[in-house]
């Protein structure tokens, strides 16, 4: 008997889930501590109330067993994060904020119709580990696809995500980008059955995940605001983790090597990225030491090299477990494409990178926040750090320092550097059409809400007019009170019907 | 049954239940307007004794004893009382509620005149709902039935204002109109079958004898009358106009008394009367969850359309009580646990949202949702006892009213009706869209410059009167419970679970 919601199991049962669990935990904690410092004159009650239910809902979702137990720490997320989007309060958190609470809520519901559906295949087992070796209808695994997905913020779910991690606050975007989109690309791992996906739809995803990589890197290299460069660099980078779930659908062989890859991947990128959210906030004012200065530049550099799969740090790692994946002749395709997508993901980080050094420039001189500092620092620092602290990721780092592989891993970096450079700049402008592949969210999404305010200005209902009841009414009453006429008249009928009925008997 | 059993105490028990309230509520009556005290001593006297009750037969069911209580009534068809597991359900319901509405309609109508009058009718209301709820057969409930549109029509009527009078009378003519369309199904029915005892598995069973046409017109005609408190769609105008009610009024018709009785008759009559069977094979339940089908949606996209804060609540309830009836009509165990774990659910929930509208109204003089803005603020406890009430009302879980979701799809797709999860979906996107922006303007949304249209209680240490603010965060706090705890026994999904196992002999 459990005392919870029926079939409450939470635990973490595979290494994947422990180390999942592990990095959102430590990210959660770090932009915690790093938002306890950052000062504004919004109210703060309500914020730290929705930021403790995302976290916990977030935690929750990870070392959740059970179907209800996921889809209630995945609602408890989802919804709490709306109040970080809109924190600020300014018109466009507020519009950004409405397009991330449509999808998140149709999100929900694809959601829950495909876990009813599941759990039903699954002969009404709550176990995620039971749901996932049923047979779902093809129709509950897309929902699961597109519910899931708009979480993870892919081409061509991805329609929140470039207006909500600019518009929250720094180390909100560092968990939104870090931690909540990973829960969608989690859920998947978890309950998508292998059944359901065939491998003809495993090719169509890894093309669709590809095709996102590009489209984030494009859509990012029109941005002009750090935020939302790096939001576009996020809509890129979860899309090989969407590469990485189809791979393990296309070769259920060789999922448990997948597990590793993917926690690599997601590790990897959660923390770093979530420093570069930070950093967004840690770099806006200039401290006065120069050596403090620099060594900050110098991290950050590093930090977002890493992303782009800079030797030696945990983004070369993840790039090169990723890319042994697809060693050997039928995967040869793809392990071009990969590469062509470091070299994309080499130009939107230079993008990003000159973009902080503009900002740089003209930022205020301040003193430094000691503990911001430290904060950002062990964030940063993973990229160097984690490689050596983590046995699973010492591994692809460790082989892959042999010369020809630091090759393939740094001529993306230095290809990326000079297109950068030799960049024309009609290209920009014959690129700049590369957002609106975003599907218009946003303007469907003011739509809609016109829409409904329309319907709430012309209520009507279906009923009948009780004026019409009254005068019935008044004219039943003086059929009684009537004349000798009316009372004849009813007599006889009474009469009538009785002997009627005394007849018929 | 011998004279002995008569005056035992399990059967005297249904009775007691009975007369905890009817009695207080008959002495309230004599009871002089300026006893203020007196009043309350025995309105809460009555509630307290009623759970004492309540709780002591809840103990008996699940220890498997009987309790029936009978008197000779109409040929065939004796006054039968009796506390099954399913009643208790619904007696546990409205006894826990009326505990709460009885604190929050002492508070609401502090100061205000013909208070024992109102009193005396709430009593019998209750006593007229529990009455329905322990009724053993259908000439039973059909007499409390009526009872209870007695009971409640001067309360939809009591503050006397025209348009209180108007809804007052819209009321009647519906719930008159299918009370006797009912008595007719049940007369009906009764020449055909007499009147037994419900009995789980229903004692309506067809052979030769029985005309199958006749049968579907009884089955017909009681789901019509049923229908109209129940507020299925086309029965469903005098919901939505009863809301110039007072807020306790309102919070006991739409959670307990009114349409869950309707939607509580619904169920005894499909699983009780005639079966689950015996309604499938003679193509009955499809044509209700049709029905059911289209007055949640309908409901919700009338929400959608309104302004008023209480009249969106009443078109929510029309759209939320038609779960019940869907659950009932899918004819299988795991949407009987969906349709009767709701029964309560919804209750606590549509109370919760009711005394908060009454707050707001009473307190700072909101009634439109564009006064929400910036409520939070001002009064954040109700404001959160409300948005617990509107999401676990979408459906977000832990909150319990994702419960009775899962259990519905669940049951859906057992049943093998697919196009009823859509429905499900569809109606919690509709409940979003009709409820996040009450939640956006009270937490996020700057408050209006100028003030709030009456405030109320300015300098009270809490921000409202205790009396309002307890039952509703009471309310809230259990329906966040009953979602969260949702697995073990003393849950209402613990013990639907219960019910569902006898009524389908599982």
């Amino acid at each position: 008997m459990t005392m919870l919601w029926p079939g409450a199991t939470v635990g973490t049962l595979s290494k994947l889930e422990l180390s999942w669990l592990t990095f959102t935990a430590v990210l959660w904690l770090i932009a915690t501590l790093y938002k306890i410092r950052m000062s504004d004159d919004r109210p703060q009650a309500l914020f730290w109330l929705f930021w403790s239910v995302s976290c916990a809902g977030n935690l929750l979702l990870i070392a959740a067993q059970d179907v209800l137990g996921f889809y209630i720490g995945f609602s408890m997320m989802s919804l709490g994060a709306y109040a970080l989007v809109i924190h600020s309060g300014k018109p466009a958190a507020r519009r950004a904020g409405r397009v991330y609470l449509q999808l998140a809520i149709l999100g929900e519901m694809a959601l829950l119709a495909s876990l009813l559906m599941a759990s039903h295949a699954g002969n009404g087992s709550l176990l995620l580990s039971e749901v996932q070796q049923s047979d779902i209808p093809p129709i509950a695994a897309l929902l699961l696809l597109l519910g899931l997905g708009l979480k993870a913020g892919f081409w061509p779910l991805h329609g929140w995500l470039p207006l909500a991690h600019p518009a929250a606050p720094a180390p909100a975007s560092a968990v939104l980008s870090g931690a909540m989109i990973k829960a969608g690309i989690l859920g998947l791992w978890k309950i998508m059955p292998e059944s359901a996906i065939s491998g003809q739809s495993a090719l169509l995803i890894m093309t669709l995940a590809m095709i996102s990589a590009m489209y984030g890197v494009l859509a990012g290299l029109m941005q002009h605001e750090v935020k939302r460069i790096l939001a576009y660099s996020s809509v890129s980078q979860v899309s090989y983790l969407l590469f990485l779930l189809a791979l393990a659908w296309l070769m259920p062989e060789h999922r448990t090597l997948i597990a590793t890859v993917l926690t690599i991947y997601t590790v990897h990128h959660g923390l770093i990225k979530g420093s570069l959210f930070i950093a967004a906030d840690f770099f806006s004012v200039r401290s006065q030491s120069l050596v403090m200065n620099r060594a900050n530049q110098f991290m950050l550099l590093v930090a977002a090299l890493a992303i782009a799969g800079l030797p030696i740090t945990s983004g070369m790692a993840a790039k090169s477990a990723l890319k042994s994946l697809l060693e050997g002749e039928p995967l040869a395709l793809w392990y071009t494409l990969i590469s062509v997508g470091s070299v994309a993901t080499s130009l939107i980080i230079i993008k990003v990178l000159l973009t902080f050094r503009a900002r740089h420039a003209t930022a205020a001189i301040q003193p430094t926040d000691p503990v911001k500092a430290t904060l950002w620092w062990m964030l940063s620092l993973s990229a160097i750090a984690l490689p050596w602290l983590w046995p699973d990721m010492r591994e692809p780092l460790v082989s892959s320092l042999a010369t020809d592989k630091l090759w393939a891993a740094s001529w993306p970096i230095v290809l990326g550097g000079l297109i950068y450079w030799a960049w024309p700049a009609r290209w920009t402008r014959a690129l700049s059409g590369a957002e609106k592949i975003g599907l218009c969210i946003p303007s469907l999404s003011l739509k809609l809400k016109q829409a409904i305010n329309r319907l709430a200005t012309s209520p009507t209902d279906f009923s009948f007019s009780d004026k019409k009841l009254r005068k019935f009414e008044r004219r039943w009453n003086r059929l009684w009170q009537g004349s000798t006429v009316n009372v004849s008249a009813l007599l006889l009928i009474a009469v009538m019907l009785l002997t009627g009925a005394l007849m018929y008997a | 049954m011998t004279p002995d059993s008569l005056w035992h105490w399990t059967s005297l028990l249904p009775l007691l239940i009975i007369l905890s309230s009817l009695v207080p509520g008959l002495l309230i009556f004599a009871t002089p307007e300026g006893a203020a005290r007196r009043r309350t001593a025995l309105n809460l006297g009555g509630v307290l004794l009623k759970l004492c009750l309540v709780a002591l037969m809840l103990l008996g069911v699940n220890q498997g004893l009987q309790f029936r209580f009978a008197l000779p009534f109409l040929p065939a068809a004796p006054l039968v009382l009796q506390g099954d597991a399913l009643s208790l359900q619904f007696v546990s319901l409205s006894s826990v509620l009326w505990l709460a509405t009885t604190i929050y309609a002492i508070g609401y109508l502090e100061n205000s005149p013909l208070r024992s009058r109102f009193f005396g009718y709430f009593s019998l209301c209750v006593s007229a709902t529990v009455g329905i709820a322990l009724a053993g057969n259908l000439i039973t409930f059909l007499l409390f039935y009526e009872l209870l549109t007695l009971a409640t029509f001067p309360l939809v009527v009591h503050r006397g204002t025209p348009e209180a009078l108007r809804a007052g009378r819209i009321y009647l003519a519906y719930t008159l109109a299918g009370g006797t369309v009912l008595l007719m199904g049940v007369a009906l029915l009764h020449a055909m079958t007499g009147t037994s005892d419900f009995i789980p598995g229903g004692y309506v069973i067809p052979d030769a004898q029985l005309s199958t046409a006749g049968l579907k017109w009884a089955f017909f005609l009681m789901i019509a009358g049923l229908g109209v408190k129940a507020a299925l769609f086309p029965f469903h105008v005098w919901l939505p106009r009863a809301m110039v009610a007072p807020a306790p009024v309102s919070a006991l018709l739409h959670a307990v008394a009114v349409v869950k009785a309707g939607a509580f008759g619904i169920i005894r009559v499909v699983y009780d009367v005639f079966g689950v069977e015996t309604s499938q094979s003679l193509g009955l339940t499809v044509p209700l969850m049709a029905m059911a089908a289209f007055t949640i949606l309908y409901g919700s996209v009338q929400a959608l359309r309104q302004t008023d804060i209480k009249r969106r609540l009443a078109f929510s309830t029309v759209s939320q009580v038609s779960y019940i009836t869907l659950g009932v009509a899918m004819a299988g165990p795991v949407a009987a646990v969906g349709a009767i774990v709701h029964l309560v659910h919804q209750g606590l929930m549509k109370v919760t949202l009711f005394f908060c509208a009454g707050i707001f109204a009473e307190t700072l003089g909101i009634h439109n949702i564009k006064e929400m803005n910036g409520l939070g603020k001002r009064m954040p406890l109700t404001m959160a006892a409300f948005t617990i009430g509107a999401l676990g009302m979408i459906g977000v879980p832990p909150i319990a009213g994702f419960i009775s979701k899962w259990y519905l799809g669940i049951g859906a797709l057992d049943a093998g009706y697919p196009v009823i999860l859509a429905v499900l979906i569809g109606s919690s996107l509709l409940n979003a869209l009709y409820f996040l922006p009450l939640i956006y303007r009270g937490w996020f949304a700057a408050p209006a410059i100028g003030g709030w249209p009456r405030d109320q209680y300015p300098d009270t240490r809490f921000e409202t009167h205790w009396m309002l603010l307890i039952p509703a965060l009471l309310t809230a706090v259990l329906s966040l419970l009953a979602g969260i705890l949702a697995g073990s026994l003393v849950s209402p999904l613990g013990w639907t679970e219960l019910v569902v196992n006898r009524e389908f002999g599982l």
